[in-house]
Formats: C-alpha cells, structure tokens, sequence
C-alpha cells in the first residue's frame, strides 16, 4: 500500500516494526491478514454500559473465507464494523493486513480500507444518483485510479451486468444492484472482502446466484471472505464458520 | 485523495447529481436570490439615477453656480478638468420694444450647450402643442413668452427691438428647464443666444447682471467641483444642488432609495432562509454519500474538499444563472413601463452583476457550511447501522454564525445601522417569542389533542411528532411572510404619502402683479368663470437688514450669509388667518389689525429662522424702497412648500402695511382643455403676469409614478422570492413524508383521510407562521417608521385576523399541492426509491 501522507508512514513503520516481531515469533503469521485480540465493545445506552463483544479472538489467513454466524443482535455486525476499521474497540487490538487498526485514527483507517478492504452490503449501499458504471468506478477514484472506467467495464461484463452499465439502482433488481455492489466491491482488487448478509435482501433463487458469483470472485482474485450471516446454507460455502452469540465467538466445527 | 484528484472528481459526482436532479431546489433557491438581488440591485440603480437625472433638470445641470459677477475663466477650466460639460446664461432685466409699445423683459441669453439637462420648450402657437427641444434660439432670432407678444400686440415672425439688436420672435417659449421653484420675481422671459447678447450693447460694467454656470457629468467629479467651489467661493456667488433646490423632490428619492434598500435586504433574508433551508436538506440526504465514500476509504478532509469544491461551483453556477435571469426580469420591467421612463435611461452598471456573484459565494458558503460540516463527522459505521447521525452541531454556532452573516451582509448591503439594528433586533425579538409561543402552543395542542375531532388527529400528530422541524418550518414560512408584510406595509404607506403630496387639483397657475385697483375686477373675473382659485395674497417686496438693531452681516456666520433671503429680497405678505398647511409651532398668531402706534407683528418660517438665529420677540428690521421699518417676531411656522400654492417666508399682521407698495398674486387650478381662457385673462388684465405651473407639476407626479412603480415591482421580487422559499421548505421535507405516506397507504389509510391530514398538518402551519409574520412585521415596522421614515405609526389591526387566514389557505394550499405525489405515486414505488 502506499499512504500518501508523511505522519501515516511513520505510523507505517511502527506497525511494520510490530509486524516484523510477530514474524519472527510465529511463521504462521505471514499468512494472517486479520488478527483480532481481546477485544471488547462497550456502548452507552440510555445511561447504563452495554457490552456488546467480550473478549473476541479471532485470526483469519490470507485467501480464507471465514462466515461469522448468529441470531440478530448477537454482536455480528458490530463485530464485522470493528474488523473493517469502520469503528473502534473499547479495548483490545485489531490487526488488519498488517496494520494496528485498533490504534489509528479514523482517517489512517479510511486510507487502509481504501488500498485493502472491499465491502458487500445487505441493503446493496449503491448512490442513487449515479449508474451502475458510476458507482463500481468510485473506489478507483477514491483511489485516484486513472483508468477507471475501462475497469468497472470490464468487471461489470464479469459479473454479467454489461448492458446495464448506464442504467440508474432504482431501474435495477435487487439480485442486480446487488452484483454491482460485488463488482464494486471486487474492482479495486482488495485483499479483504466483508460482507453483511449479502444475500439478506434477496429471494433464495437470485441470492444463491449472487452467492455463486461472490465466492467465483473471491476464488479468481484469492481474496481473503469475511461474511456475516444467519444463513446457514450460505455460511456451509466458507471454509470456516463461526458462531456469535451474546457478543461471545466460538469456532464452529465444519458440518 | 490529493487536491488535484478531488478537484476532478467533485465535479463528477456532481455533474452525476446534477443530472439527477439533486441540486435543482438549492441551485433554484440560489437562482432566486441572485436573480432578485440583481434585478432590485440594475432597476433599483437605473431608474435611482433617472430620477436623480430627471429631477436635476429642473435646476438644469447636476451643479449649479450662480453669481452677480461674471463668472471667472477658472472655474470654466476647474470644470473642464474634471471632465465636466457646462453651459452658462445670463439674466437681466431690460426693455423690448416693437413700434410704439414696450415691456420690462426678462432676458436670458444662454450658450450653445444650454440646456444642459432636460428640454426647453416651446410652441409655434399661442397656447399651441409644446414641442422639446434641446437648444436655444439661434443667432438673431428671439424666443418669447406668450404675453410679451401680447402686451407688444405682436404675431410670430413680427420683429422685436432690445438694446441696439433687431430680433426676429419666432417661437413662443413655455418651460424652461432650469426655472426651479423661484418664479415671483419673474418679468416675462425672452431668449437670445448668448453669442448676440455683445450686441446690444446693454450689459455695461455696473449693470446688474445674474450669471450662472451649470455642471453635468459622473457624480464623483461634480461632488469634487462641488467642494472646490465650496472653497473659492465669493460672497454673492452660490452653489445650487439638487437637495437644495427641491426638497420635496429629493425627499422622496431618498426615501424611495431607503425602502429599494430595505425591499433588497429583505430579499436577501428569504434567499438566506431558503438557502439554510434546502442547504440543510441536501447537507442530510448526503449522509448516506458521506458515509459510503468514508467506508470506501475516502478521508474527512477528502469529503469536507469534495463539498467544499461542489458548493464554490455551484455558488458561480447560481451567481451566473441568476445574473442572467436578473438582467432578463429588469430588461423585462423596464421594457413594461418604458413609456414613463425618459428615453436615455442611464446604461447598466456592473456593481450590481458583481455584487450579485459575491453574494452567490457569500450567501451559499455562510449559509450551507454549517450543514457541510456535518457531512465531514458522518461515521463510516452508518453504513452498517443507518440510524447513526452525526452528532448535531450546537445551536449557538448555527443561528449565531447566521445571524452574524446576516448582520454583516445587511450593514454591507444598506450601510445603515440604525436601518440594520432595527430589523436585527426586531427579528431577535421575534424569534425569541415565537419560539417560546410555538413550543407552549405545541404543549396546549398535545394537551388538547384527545378533543379534537379524530379525523383531524392524525395530521395534528403528525406536525407534532415532527416538532423540531416543524419549529424551524414554521419560524421559516413565519419570517417569509413577515419580510413580505414589512414591504407590503411599508410600500402603502410611502406611496399613500407621496400621492398625497399633489392633488390632482394642486394649482397649476399662478398669477402675480395683480395691482390693488384691479383685485376687486380679478376676483370677478374668476368667479365668472367658474375657475377654482385660492385666496389673493399681497406681496411687499422687502429686505430683511436687522435683528435687534443688528446688522445681518454681523448677527449671522459667514455660510448663512449666503442665503438668497439676504441676498435678495424678499417677498413679504399680510394675512388675518395662517394660511393653509402651514402650523403654528412657536408664539401665538394675531387677533385682528395692528392698530397704530404698536409694532407689527410678524411670524416666521420654521427653518429660515433657524439658520438666521431669529426666536420669538426678536426684532427685525426691513428696508421696502426708500424706508426702514419694524416688525417683532410673535410666531414661528412651518410651511410645506412643495403644495404648489403661494408660500411665504414672512407673513405680517394686516394694517400696518398698507402704505407700502403692493401688488396680490394668486394661483389657481384650469384644466388643460381651458387654457385657451387664458387668453381672455390677460387680453382684460394686460399687466399681470401669468405663470403655467403644468410642466413642473407634471415632471414632480412623473417622478412620483415612476418612484411608485419602483416600489412596486420591487414588492413582486420580493413576493415570488418568498414563495419559492415556501415551495423549498417544504419539499425539504417532502422525502419523509413520501416514505410516511406509502407506509400509512400501505397499511390501509385511504387517499381521503392522508387529504384531510395533509391539510390540517399544512394549514395549521400556515396559521402560526401568519401570527408570528404579523407579529413580527408590526414590530419592525413601527421601529422603521419611527427611526429611518420618521412617519408616525398606526398597527394594522386586519393583518392579524387577514394574514394567519390567508397565510394557513396559502401554506396549506402549496403543501397539500407540492404533497400530492404521495396520494399519486403507488406506495410500492415510493418505498422502493427511497431505499434505494
């Protein structure tokens, strides 16, 4: 990756330093790209602390595709917020291809997702007022990537939307939106991907589809699946599954 | 993202928005504003300077310096300097003659660029259609006022001897540009060129001779000029401007100016309030954008930029537009009224183009920043968890920032004040008991709710639920229409005022010379013909030399000495009663004749006598001809000199006068399709002088009109600006109502009772915010009226029943209008486009 900003590199470096340590403490972290240790969540809720995670461990390899399962409000999402970077742990550490994400500022984390991190949502998340080209285009431009429009093309024909390229969400399906949502998500070619009940808005039929096409690009491109989800069909296609409950992750056993 | 790569990519997104309509009701919002400001600001300035151009034709020239000395080469060349037309006349008196018959003339000779301002005008006829013309006679020809021709028995064409030169009369002069209000001492005017005047050989060194120079061009030079003069002027020379010469006039052009800068400031404020308002709409509806370009990896600085970016293009987007738009609704105005507008209206300026597209950046950066502020904190987490806001700015930095933005553009905008002060505080006030009004009255409405009848309850409920956007939409609709009532109230007031000051049958003649054996004949005459006049009044022509045996020289300061009451004489009368308009401000008037051996009493004007330091029971001493006399100051009255009736100076106690010598004057109104009764007046009274008033009157009630339709085409601006801020609040709102709307529909609420809950919620509104602009205007306006207009004030008792009416009829009528898409648009379609 490459942060354009000076004070980030010296962020760069410590974690780097950090990085190197662990290397050398365990061969099995070459292969790590999220590294989750001790973390706890802690909300205020009308006056009273609410602990929403206690105590998560979890390490994913590179290339893995890991579903994180669970009833509603058992922490999953807010779980999956923490890994991306999209908010902080009350306590604990969160590593993140290698960078201490736990310990940055909101902005050092923005540039990580930027370079590392792709997102597939339940409610598909596209910007109503731009095309189905527009919005796959926009993390290359985040990124200040020049071809970005012979790239979402390209990607958009992969993912079997070539037509619709012009065409604006509230003219697309839902199972479409949502594999503009995958084609943005796969376009930067990050090394993570999170996605939160990719398939939660959609019928069986269309969401097994999307559900194909989402693990065909993860193959393709090696990218390292984190999912959240109560589908348990969904979460049996990853190579591991586990299990939220109450805030507290378990390991499930591959059935 | 560096600059470089957001400076591309702001554009994108937004381009990408713009075409989607994202921008329409803010940049419309924009447009409007810009647009009003402009227009106000080209129309306000054009027809301002057409009426200060219009009003200086009637002393001739921006700048008038007159002197009984010939005027010296240096000031010809000052003025040449500073790049200055003039022109210069010269008037005395002397005698015309043809065959056996003479008259005392008046002679004004005036050179080739004379007049410099307005038209001479003259007839081919006696009492003829006038034509303009922009000249005067030329060389060895003569023009004539009507009755020299008579007294000398003469026809047009005939030739007429002054001095050594023969002239030729070949037109009948009418109206003078520059003859202002000084008509008394008027003999029958002619005109020669000023090159035949040598001639004559009648000016000689000693002969008393009145010069004059007139100045015209760019203000700023006429103002240096001004000041020059100011400064190398002589005693018996005097420089003439407009405030001087007509205050009637120029009172009601700076209070036309006061109220076009009052229309625009308001304005100004609806396009402020419109502005916040859709500012703060597309600022929320950008949260998801926000939120999503965060998580995709943007940077807060990357999102403030790219707003930041988006707003300054939209800001030159709406300056452009609404310059455009407000060129077009002035080019549209003035081509609407054009027939009252002289022909050269003055040329465009760009100050306000450029005003305009400052205030574009000015108005939607100071207005929108703190709702763009926001978009910069969004969490990245909303994206997972939609109900996460950022965290509300506080309140003292949103409405204090506002209100600071609005005081600085209001002191910039009118540089007034006391103007800016009184409107500020006013609207302080306001809102302050507004607010508080509207959260007890939404207390007492939540306290009564179980009462009210239940189809009502649900539209009721609904404004109440929505009690924090419901306050701002109410005080937003309550401050339009207050800014709209100010204009209104204000607008019937200065017109009613200015209408008044000229009756239709103000007279449009004045008689003078008429000699005391002749009034009893006069006075016969006028009754016979059916003609309305006012009284006769005597005239003593007097010097005034002495207060308490003072000389004037010594009892007044140097500036004063220059007042034509001293420097020339005075027209001094008698009466019983205090005449019409005038008012008794100090002493007591008489009862009754002086009777001999006590001394004359005599009341004074209000101002004369305090620019000549003159109180009650002061002594004044007069010279009349070949004698002194005394007269003690009993009363000081005010006069209201633009009524176009006789009006004096001195007005003495009857009596005591009588031996002096005398002649009466009178004015009287005839319509103009009797002026040929004229002839009759003066074939039977063939010493009087008779004056046509109808070209002054005429060009005072042009300028009244044209000041009036100012006004009121500034009063539209002003109303459509508030209506579109109407329209824009409420479609702020319009996408929760769209998703409450297909909800309600969707379980089951019919089409009638969403109607009847529209209604209620929209009118009720409407009502509150017509109280609070009722309120709210009364309060300002008495404060205006009081402090800028000096008018005296009178609350407008039917706003207050009319206006919350009509404001809840018109409120209710563009709410339910603007909410009929969700009655229309299947409940389906609407879910499924705002989850998209």
């Amino acid at each position: 990756m490459k942060p354009g900003k000076p004070n980030l590199q010296l962020v760069d470096a410590e974690n780097q330093a950090n990085i190197e340590s662990k290397e050398a403490a365990s061969s099995l972290d070459h292969h790590r790209i999220i590294q989750v240790d001790g973390v706890n969540r802690i909300v205020d809720v009308a006056g009273e602390p609410l602990q929403i995670l206690h105590e998560v461990d979890l390490r994913v390899s590179r290339g893995e595709t890991v579903a994180i399962v669970g009833s509603s409000g058992s922490g999953k999402s807010t779980l999956l917020g923490l890994l991306a970077g999209l908010d902080l742990p009350s306590s604990g550490k969160i590593e993140l291809a290698g960078e201490v994400i736990s310990a940055m500022d909101e902005d050092a984390r923005a540039a990580v997702r930027a370079s590392n991190v792709g997102f597939v949502f339940q409610s598909f998340q596209l910007l109503p007022n731009l095309t189905a080209a527009e919005n796959v285009a926009l993390p290359l431009e985040i990124l200040g990537k020049g071809e970005a429009t012979a790239l979402s093309a390209e990607i958009l024909k992969r993912v079997g939307l070539e037509e619709r390229q012009t065409h604006y969400p509230n003219q697309l399906s839902g199972g479409e939106q949502q594999r503009v949502a995958i084609a943005r998500a796969f376009v930067t070619k990050p090394a993570v991907l999170f996605a939160d009940e990719p398939t939660g808005n959609l019928d069986k039929n269309t969401g097994d589809l999307v559900a194909d096409l989402l693990f065909e690009l993860n193959a393709e491109n090696n990218t390292t699946l984190v999912l959240v989800t109560h589908d348990s069909g969904l979460a049996a296609r990853c190579d591991r599954q586990v299990g939220m409950e109450s805030g507290r992750l378990s390991e499930k056993i591959a059935s | 993202m560096t600059l470089a790569q957001q400076l591309r990519f702001a554009p994108r997104l937004m381009w990408r928005e713009w075409k989607s309509g994202e921008f329409t009701v803010l940049l419309l919002a924009l447009i409007v504003a810009i647009a009003s400001h402009t227009a106000i600001g080209h129309f306000s300035d054009r027809i301002s300077r057409a009426m200060v151009t219009n009003a200086n034709n009637l002393i001739g020239g921006d700048l008038v310096f007159s002197s009984s000395r010939p005027i010296s080469a240096e000031v010809r060349q000052q003025a040449e300097q500073l790049g200055l037309k003039s022109a210069e006349t010269q008037r005395f008196m002397t005698v015309a003659s043809a065959g056996d018959e003479i008259v005392l003339v008046s002679v004004k000779s005036v050179s080739a660029e004379y007049p410099l301002k307005g038209a001479v005008r003259i007839t081919d006829e006696l009492f003829g259609p006038e034509k303009s013309v922009t000249s005067g006679p030329s060389r060895g020809n003569i023009w004539l006022e009507a009755r020299v021709l008579q007294t000398l028995q003469l026809e047009l064409g005939d030739k007429i001897q002054i001095g050594d030169s023969t002239f030729t009369a070949n037109r009948i002069l009418t109206y003078e540009p520059d003859r202002g209000n000084n008509f008394y001492s008027f003999n029958p005017r002619v005109m020669i060129a000023k090159e035949d005047l040598a001639a004559t050989n009648i000016v000689q060194p000693g002969s008393r001779v009145w010069y004059r120079q007139m100045f015209a061009g760019n203000s700023d030079a006429v103002e240096s000029l001004s000041e020059w003069l100011e400064n190398h002027a002589e005693p018996g020379q005097r420089i003439r401007n407009l405030d001087e010469d007509r205050p009637a006039v120029s009172e009601a052009l700076s209070k036309a100016k006061q109220y076009m800068g009052l229309a625009s400031l308001l304005a100004l404020l609806l396009a402020a309030v419109a502005i916040a308002n859709s500012g703060r709409h597309y600022s929320e509806r950008h949260y998801d954008t926000s939120a999503l370009l965060r998580c995709l990896g943007a940077q807060q600085n990357d999102i403030l930029r790219i707003y930041l970016i988006q707003l300054c293009l939209l800001a030159f987007i709406g300056g452009i537009l609404g310059n455009l738009a407000g060129w077009a609704a002035q080019g549209g105005l003035f081509m609407l009224i054009s027939d009252l507008l002289p022909e050269n209206l003055p040329s465009a300026t760009l100050t306000p183009a450029a005003s305009g597209m400052a205030l574009s950046f000015i108005v939607l950066l100071g207005f929108t920043l703190p709702s763009v502020l926001r978009l910069k904190s969004v969490s990245p987490l909303r994206v997972l968890r939609h109900d996460l806001s950022p965290y509300p700015l506080s309140a003292l930095l949103v409405y204090g920032g506002a209100a600071v933005m609005v005081m600085m553009l209001m002191w910039f905008y009118t540089g007034n004040i006391t103007l800016t002060l009184s409107i500020l505080i006013g609207s302080a006030i306001v809102i302050i008991i507004a607010m508080i009004g509207i959260r007890l009255l939404f207390a007492a409405i939540s306290w009564l709710l179980p009462s009210f009848p239940l189809r009502l309850r649900a539209g009721i409920r609904n404004f109440l639920r929505r009690r924090r956007e419901a306050v701002s939409q109410t005080m937003a609709f309550g401050l339009t229409i207050m800014a709209m009532l100010v204009v209104v109230f204000l607008r019937t007031e200065l017109v009613t005022t200015w209408q008044g000051t000229i009756p239709d049958d103000a007279p449009n003649h004045f008689v003078l010379n008429i000699q005391k054996d002749e009034t009893a004949d006069y006075e016969e005459f006028i009754q016979s013909k059916n003609i309305r006049a006012d009284q006769l009044y005597p005239v003593i022509r007097g010097r005034l030399t002495r207060v308490n045996d003072k000389p004037m020289v010594e009892h007044v300061s140097k500036e004063e000495r220059r007042h034509e009451s001293l420097s020339r004489e005075l027209n001094l009368t008698w009466s019983p009663t205090l005449p019409p308009d005038n008012k008794l401000l100090e002493g007591e008037w008489w009862d009754g004749e002086a009777t001999s051996g006590q001394i004359t009493k005599v009341s004074v004007e209000q101002q004369l006598a305090e620019r000549l330091a003159i109180g009650v029971g002061d002594r004044l001493t007069f010279f009349t001809g070949d004698r002194d006399w005394e007269a003690v100051v009993s009363s000081i009255r005010s006069v209201k000199w633009d009524n176009f009736n006789p009006n004096f100076y001195m007005v003495f106690q009857p009596g005591a006068l009588d031996d002096l010598p005398t002649t009466w004057i009178n004015s009287f109104y005839l319509e103009p399709t009797r002026k040929k009764q004229l002839v009759d007046m003066l074939k039977q009274f063939p010493s009087i002088t008779l004056l046509e008033m109808d070209a002054i009157l005429n060009q005072v009630k042009t300028i009244i009109t044209q000041v009036t339709l100012a006004i009121e085409s500034i009063l539209l601006f002003v109303l459509a600006a508030g209506f579109v801020v109407t329209l824009s609040a409420i479609q702020s709102s319009m996408n929760d109502r769209l998703r409450e709307g297909a909800l309600v529909r969707t379980l089951g609420a019919d089409r009638k009772l969403l109607k009847i809950n529209q209604w209620s919620e929209f009118a009720g509104m409407g009502f509150l915010s017509g109280l609070i602009g009722v309120a709210g205007a009364e309060i300002i306006v008495a404060q205006l009226y009081q402090r800028i207009f000096e008018l005296s004030y009178v609350p407008t008792w039917w706003a207050w029943l009319f206006v919350p009416l009509f404001s809840a009829l018109l409120v209710g009528l563009a709410g339910v209008i603007s909410s009929r898409k969700i009655l229309l648009q299947p409940p389906m379609q609407s879910l499924r486009t705002l989850r998209a």
